[in-house]
């Protein structure tokens, strides 16, 4: 079972997945809807992630679902969740076995005054921190703008696990 | 903790915020947050502590003329906190020092334009002392916040990291 949509809410679209292997039938299906609706595109797989033109359009609300009969290999598949009153999973199904699908990154929740933040730092985002047998070699702003704490001397280098967010 | 920033900023004002939270309680626990010119070491410091006792102190300090302020906020050792400091060019260098809803300012008794493009976290300006605290996030603006905005800083903190 692959989540396509992972406890997202509203508006938010999946990142576009890309079949693999011979042709497929695919099933995109949901739980825990709350009346939303999920959109579903499918595109050529002569397209791209940056290029996506959907051949195929359709959709689902509640505990329906949306199958494809024909996923020519590396089709592209995307989800978009609209209208949904509470956080829900949407799931694809590719021939019937489970595969693996990347969920979307959660958006970043920027500390207010934004447009002054010069730089930001949390360590709560694990994705942001570079670190070697435990200890942290540098920290970066999550907003790609290059900044990063950095500290190469080992005896000072912060630890990494130590403590938890909110702990 | 010892984090050195890079690029380095260009920034004449500036504010700086953290959740930081004492690692154990010990008299030497301490957070530090070094703001400054890299070449002249002018700028701020600010420095969290116990003071003695079940309470957090904050001193910020203008490196050069030297100017000490200290307060205690009342807070637990054991939580973690909200600290701050800012510095405005353009309000006469006035320095802010916070701990959660607890403020202070100063003005220096010698006043110098500055450009503060090198920061320190977790230690003092040129890593002499190291601190044992941890800290969970940082948030560097631009500019010298006024009172409201610093305000709605520690509430976004508070909030994210359960400070209460």
């Amino acid at each position: 079972m692959a989540i396509l949509l992972d406890n997202v809410s509203v508006d938010t679209i999946s990142e576009t997945f890309k079949v693999r292997g011979s042709s497929h039938v695919a099933v995109i299906r949901g739980d825990d809807f709350g009346g939303g609706t999920v959109s579903v595109e499918v595109a050529s797989p002569n397209d791209s992630i940056g290029r996506f033109s959907a051949l195929v359009d359709g959709s689902f609300t509640e505990s329906g679902q949306y199958k494809i009969d024909y996923l020519p290999s590396g089709s592209l598949i995307r989800a978009q969740l609209i209208g949904s009153t509470s956080p829900v999973n949407v799931f694809v199904d590719i021939d019937g076995v489970s595969s693996i699908l990347n969920p979307p990154a959660p958006p970043l929740i920027l500390p207010p005054f934004s447009s002054s933040l010069d730089s930001w730092f949390d360590a709560s985002n694990l994705g942001t921190i570079t670190s070697s047998g435990g200890l942290v070699s540098a920290l970066a702003d999550p907003r790609s703008n290059s900044r990063v704490m950095v500290q190469s001397n080992n005896s000072l280098k912060p630890q990494i696990g130590i403590e938890t967010q909110n702990g | 903790m010892v984090l050195n920033l890079s690029p380095e900023l260009s920034n004449e004002e500036i504010s700086v915020f953290a959740a930081v939270k004492d690692s154990d309680a010990a008299a030497s626990t301490r957070a530090y947050f070094d703001v400054f010119d890299n070449s002249t070491g002018i700028g701020l410091s600010l420095t969290v502590s116990d003071s003695g006792g079940p309470t957090e102190s904050a001193s910020i300090r203008d490196h050069r003329p030297t100017v000490i302020q200290n307060f205690v906020d009342g807070g637990n050792l054991s939580d973690w906190n909200i600290a701050g400091g800012t510095r405005s060019k353009l309000d006469s260098h006035r320095l802010v020092s916070r701990i959660n809803t607890f403020e202070s300012t100063v003005l220096p008794p010698a006043f110098s334009d500055v450009l503060m493009n090198r920061m320190t976290i977790g230690s003092s300006r040129l890593e002499s002392i190291v601190s044992a605290s941890n800290i969970g996030e940082i948030v560097v603006y631009n500019k010298a916040l006024s009172l409201s905005e610093r305000d709605s800083v520690v509430q976004y903190l508070s909030n994210k990291w359960s400070i209460t």
